[in-house]
């Protein structure tokens, strides 16, 4: 599992190029996305568009990367496919976060 | 590794089971799903569908690993599964310590406010929300859990007119 970082105007997006956020990488996962997001400011975009699987270990993964940003800065989603949608559905965590449809939305809905 | 006892996979339609054996680790997990994924691929299942059974048998396999192997020693998984008469019954079975009746009974937790995020406890939740027929059984040292779902487009498998109807439940 590769995770990446771009930086639009005020705030970053994580893309993760694994097609699997499940129980195998969970910890790395997390520990990736403290590492890119650690030292910048601002919100998060995280991409899912290449992951087409999750379980309940990606998605507390998910769950405990947002705490490590702080009551200050958000985690967003984006680009979920249906496989996922529906554990967010599911767990209720679609209330949690913000989801968008696509990166130029997420984009979109914070003015970059 | 996962080590299928077939050499290679059965096609579900032809009406033969499955079996999986496999150490209890997250890898092997995912590996079995690979496996019991190439295994359906032939019923050509509605991709919802799939992934549905995907995420329970992975809920229910990470289960095993984490919970009834505590030690981290990991032991061994049995997987059988069976495509047939428009239904998959799949069986895993566990030499691990016995499964607390409430986990599998009681709804997750359900914590709202961020803060107090759950980062588990998720995993039977949807199992039970997402499985047509849920049993569990401790049998004399083995943890059994049967998970049925109804393949509603389903149209492999053997004829099933020929087996005579269950009474009903």
């Amino acid at each position: 599992m590769q995770l990446s970082a771009r930086q639009f105007g005020p705030f970053h997006v994580v893309d993760i190029a694994g097609p699997r956020i499940d129980a195998a990488v969970a910890i790395a996962f997390k520990d990736s996305v403290r590492d890119l997001t650690d030292d910048i400011d601002g919100d998060v975009i995280l991409n899912l568009g290449a992951v087409d699987f999750i379980d309940s270990s990606g998605l507390g993964a998910i769950v405990a990367a947002m705490k490590q940003l702080g009551p200050d800065r958000r985690l967003h989603l984006a680009c979920l496919s249906p496989a996922v949608e529906k554990v967010f559905r599911l767990t209720r965590m679609d209330s949690v976060f913000t989801i968008h449809r696509s990166l130029d939305a997420a984009l979109g809905d914070h003015g970059a | 590794m996962a080590d299928a006892r077939q050499k290679t996979i059965p096609p579900a339609q032809g009406g033969g089971a499955l079996i999986v054996n496999f150490h209890a680790t997250p890898l092997n997990v995912r590996e079995a799903l690979g496996t019991l994924l190439t295994y359906l691929a032939p019923l050509g299942l509605p991709p919802d569908q799939r992934d549905t059974i995907q995420l329970v048998l992975a809920e229910a396999l990470n289960n095993v690993t984490e919970h009834a192997y505590p030690a981290g020693a990991g032991g061994p998984i049995y997987l059988r599964a069976l495509a047939e008469c428009a239904e998959l019954t799949v069986i895993i079975r566990d030499r691990g310590v016995p499964l607390p009746a409430e986990l599998i009974l009681s709804e997750g937790k359900a914590g709202r406010d961020p803060a107090d995020l759950p980062e588990g406890g998720f995993g039977w939740h949807l199992i039970r929300s997402l499985a047509s027929t849920l049993d569990h059984n401790r049998l004399a040292r083995w943890n059994e859990l049967k998970v049925v779902f109804s393949l509603a487009r389903f149209a492999g498998g053997p004829a099933c007119h020929q087996i005579a109807p269950k009474p009903s439940e």
